[in-house]
């Protein structure tokens, strides 16, 4: 074998889904199937008061009047409701660990596999985890030092115990109950996700983080992530996802709250590697998420960037409603379909207040068999002068047996707003693809270049951890694609 | 909404009585398959931003009259030299056609035009009335040919449906100008479907002007289909036009054909116009343009929704798409969809689309050389919108809708 084959064979062994193993541990499960006993088991699983158990039957008296949406662009065989289990936990957490040095050791394992920076590595990095497995919280870190500063970081099921003021009145204050089915589902279901409240004036020192991990087999996973930063704060928080490798497709569908109010700002940046399915398309999970974000208030600022590489279906619209006056939306995002996967994602910005501005640059990327969409909406009201909004959506085709749309709405109610869409189609030209390899890179490595070139101006927006692992993750999606 | 399906299907059973009515089979299939929606509400993607759909559901009856109306056909003709066409209320009148190779006869047979649109569906339920017009092989037609259609002020029906047919054999030209002109006032609801076919080497240009209607609900269909090399330019000039929906379908079956397709809009009051535009483009090589600029007053409302879709095999391509919209008042609404549907890996495609408001920094600079507000902005509104003209390849059209331009009063 000569060298380069050598470095070829190397660079495929270590570019297979390396998260996709099985954590061995005993998970307590509640029966399978989506009834008011489910509903009423979780919430007594996690200790909850009687007005969440309300909120959670009110929501599911809602879904059952409510329809699937089918206008997607990826189809998708039915979801049978009643074959998942809604709940999933590791039993050892029965008896809460008090410190990381008491989590069970097999959940210590996976996460070392994963690279998160748990124990040791948290001093490195400085970044404050909260872990999500199956459905339960596992351990946030660094919880002490935020304490501190008054920044609350804790995972949902906590905040709604100690914090119920603050759950009750921004839990479905952006995401309502009434909202659309997977929505609606989430709100009933829900098992666990982070809460995090910025106080008044504080710029929280450091990037705060989750990482979601689907282990058990059949399980549904339904985090809701609830984010409020108050008056004059800034948070910068990270989501990873990974979960095994399994046959049947699992769902996925979690919903995300963000409030920013006067002067606030907050940046969610995702890195979404869950399992995207074989070479053969068979399963994979389905990312049915639901993510927005409210500027409340004067002056704020949400900007959502995320970087789309696993799932069999990604199917999620991270949205900024805009509706303090002066108030900026930003969505940046690049999407990586390869083989048979399939994603619609895009994002919608809703200016509302005066002077909003919003901006979204979107990459999509397919190979193989893949499809791609982007799906946006503009919308700016009678209200909101002076609104201005940049779109530029891009597309890169690798192979003719892939697809790239772009599907933007543009609603335009205000004549003294602007809005610019811009949106192109290429492919890697040749041109491009000679010049690197004349310098010694390979096929592979020479299109892993000109993508993550293609992705940078979304990449910069990154917090330094996750642009590196965004980088490598942007050349093992496309593995195979060419040649 | 009863109201309205009950008038339509009055008026179909009293349609299918008639003895002169032929292909009662067909027709009653594709009026069942209208019915499957009956007139699309805005649940449905295609007519999400649709205002024509609530005018037309606001008819409470439809009448179809097959009476003559008496029309001066000799006021309003151009004075260049050129052939012409007449329909008056949905019927051909008159024809006055000296140019070889120029074939013109009554659309008498029932045609139907494949398509899942309710609309068309209707319309090949109940056309009866058109022209089909056909250019011979090879010839090159100079004159211009010019379709005079009138609706009148005494006019018997208030539901009209058309269906016209152009066949270009190989190597032909043709520039068609059809020039609507609304003489009424009352309410009513015309369906017009125009299928194209232009075989290799053919050239289509087809401008159109689309005036002072101030009270019907129009819905304009066209299918063309593109063979080798073939060459489709449209050109639609709209000013003031109450409710309208122009609905194109553009199939490019052949290599190196390619399609223009271009707009000037202008609306004011409560009019609404929407112009829903697909491309096809299904063989290699294959070019296509669409170019939309838009100025609106007062609570007018326009809709695009331009499609570019692009079949694995179609290497090549190169589809462009471009909408601009100059909002004029505060209550005005643009609304866009700009669509991409691409599964071949070489091909460029790009689409752009913006709307905003008229730049303060223009006009300033404009009113500080002496120029007062007014003029100034109509100056940059024509100039914003002068560049659709642009678009049309026939000088002496370019310069009869330039002069238009310059001489309506809309600003």
């Amino acid at each position: 074998m000569t060298k380069s084959e050598d470095l070829i064979k190397k660079y495929k062994e270590n570019s297979e889904y390396t998260h996709g193993f099985v954590t061995d541990i005993e998970t307590i499960e509640v029966p399978k199937g989506l009834s008011e006993q489910t509903i009423k088991f979780i919430s007594k699983q996690k200790q909850e008061p009687e007005w969440m158990l309300a909120w959670r039957l009110k929501a599911y008296e809602r879904l059952k009047k409510m329809k699937e949406p089918n206008w997607q662009k990826p189809k998708y065989p039915k979801i049978d409701y009643q074959d998942l289990y809604y709940y999933s936990a590791p039993k050892s957490l029965k008896d809460q660990p008090k410190s990381l040095d008491e989590i069970d050791p097999e959940i210590r394992k996976t996460y070392e596999k994963l690279g998160i920076p748990l124990e040791e590595q948290k001093r490195l990095s400085g970044v404050a985890v909260d872990a999500v497995f199956d459905s339960v919280s596992v351990a946030t870190t660094f919880k002490d030092e935020l304490k501190k500063i008054g920044v609350i970081f804790c995972s949902i099921s906590e905040a709604i115990k100690e914090h119920p003021e603050l759950v009750k009145k921004y839990l479905g204050s952006v995401i309502p109950l009434t909202d659309h089915y997977f929505a609606t589902l989430n709100s009933a279901v829900f098992t666990d996700g982070s809460f995090v409240y910025i106080p008044p004036g504080v710029r929280c020192p450091m990037e705060l983080s989750t990482y979601f991990r689907i282990n058990a087999s059949n399980t549904g996973q339904f985090e809701r992530t609830l984010i409020i930063a108050d008056k004059g704060s800034y948070v910068s928080y990270l989501e990873g996802c990974t979960a095994p490798m399994r046959d049947e497709n699992q769902l996925h569908a979690a919903n995300v709250e963000l409030v920013a109010l006067d002067d606030a700002e907050i940046k969610y940046s995702t890195v979404q590697n869950w399992y995207p399915g074989d070479k053969e398309g068979n399963g994979g999970i389905y990312n049915f998420v639901t993510k927005r974000g409210a500027c409340r208030g004067k002056n704020s600022k949400i900007s959502w960037t995320q970087v789309e590489t696993g799932s069999a279906i990604t199917w999620k619209y991270p949205s900024c409603i805009l509706q303090g006056d002066n108030s900026q939306g930003e969505f940046y995002s690049v999407a990586i379909t390869n083989n048979y996967q399939k994603a619609d994602t895009g994002t919608k910005m809703i200016h509302l207040g005066k002077n909003t501005k919003s901006k979204i640059i979107s990459k999509g990327i397919s190979a193989g068999n893949a499809d791609n969409t982007y799906r946006g909406l503009v919308s700016i009201h009678p209200k909101a002068k002076g609104a201005k909004n940049f779109t530029q959506c891009d597309s890169l085709l690798v192979g003719n047996k892939c697809g790239a749309h772009t599907i933007p709405y543009i609603e335009n109610k205000n004549s003294t707003s602007d809005i610019e869409h811009e949106a192109t189609t290429s492919k890697i030209s040749d041109d491009q693809l000679f010049y690197c390899r004349q310098r010694g890179l390979n096929q592979e490595e020479a299109v892993s270049l000109i993508v993550n070139g293609f992705c940078k101006e979304v990449l910069q927006q990154l917090p330094m951890e996750f642009a590196v692992e965004a980088q490598k993750l942007v050349g093992i999606s496309l593995e195979g694609s060419v040649g | 909404m009863d109201q309205i399906s009950s008038a339509i299907d009055k008026c179909f059973s009293s349609l299918i009585t008639d003895t002169d009515i032929k292909n009662v089979n067909d027709r009653k299939e594709e009026f069942n398959k209208f019915k499957n929606t009956g007139i699309p509400s805005n649940k449905y993607e295609n007519w999400k931003y649709s205002s024509l759909i609530k005018d037309i559901n606001n008819f409470s009856d439809l009448t179809i009259s097959k009476k003559k109306p008496n029309v001066n056909l000799k006021k309003n003709l151009f004075d260049f030299s050129h052939d012409k066409i007449f329909l008056v209320d949905g019927i051909l009148h008159d024809a006055d056609i000296n140019e070889k190779g120029l074939k013109i006869s009554q659309y008498n047979n029932f045609k139907k035009i494949g398509n899942n649109n309710p609309l068309v569906c209707l319309n090949n339920a109940f056309a009866c009335n058109g022209f089909e017009l056909e250019v011979k092989e090879n010839s090159k037609v100079k004159k211009p040919l010019v379709i005079y259609n009138y609706f009148t002020s005494q006019m018997p029906s208030t539901f009209i449906n058309f269906q016209h047919k152009l066949v270009l054999n190989s190597n032909t030209e043709l520039v068609v100008f059809i020039n609507n002109i609304f003489q009424n006032n009352s309410k009513f609801f015309c369906n017009n479907v125009t299928n194209v076919e232009l075989k290799d080497g053919a050239i289509l240009k087809n401008y159109s002007t689309h005036e002072n209607n101030k009270s019907s609900s129009l819905f304009n269909f066209y299918n063309v289909d593109l063979g080798y090399s073939s060459n489709f330019e449209y050109f639609n000039y709209i000013n003031n036009t109450s409710s309208c929906r122009d609905e194109i379908n553009i199939n490019l079956n052949g290599e190196n054909a390619f399609a223009s397709l271009a707009n000037l809009q202008i609306l004011d009051q409560k009019y609404n116009h929407e112009s829903k535009w697909v491309i096809n483009h299904n063989k290699e090589n294959t070019k296509s343009s669409q170019f939309l600029k838009t100025a609106l007053h007062d609570s007018s409302h326009s809709v695009f929704q331009g499609k570019i879709y692009v079949n694995s095999i179609a290497q090549k391509t190169d589809g462009y798409q471009l909408s601009r919209a100059l909002l004029l008042s505060d209550l005005a609404k643009f609304t866009a969809k700009p669509e991409l549907e691409i599964y071949a890996d070489d091909v460029k495609c790009s689409h752009g689309s913006s709307s905003g408001s008229i730049d303060e920094d223009s006009l300033f600079y404009l009113r500080s050389r002496g120029i007062d507000e007014k003029d100034a902005k109509k100056m940059m509104i024509q100039g914003f919108l002068a560049e659709a003209v642009q678009k049309i390849t026939d000088k002496n059209f370019q310069q009869l809708f330039l002069n238009k331009l310059a001489l309506s009063n809309e600003y």
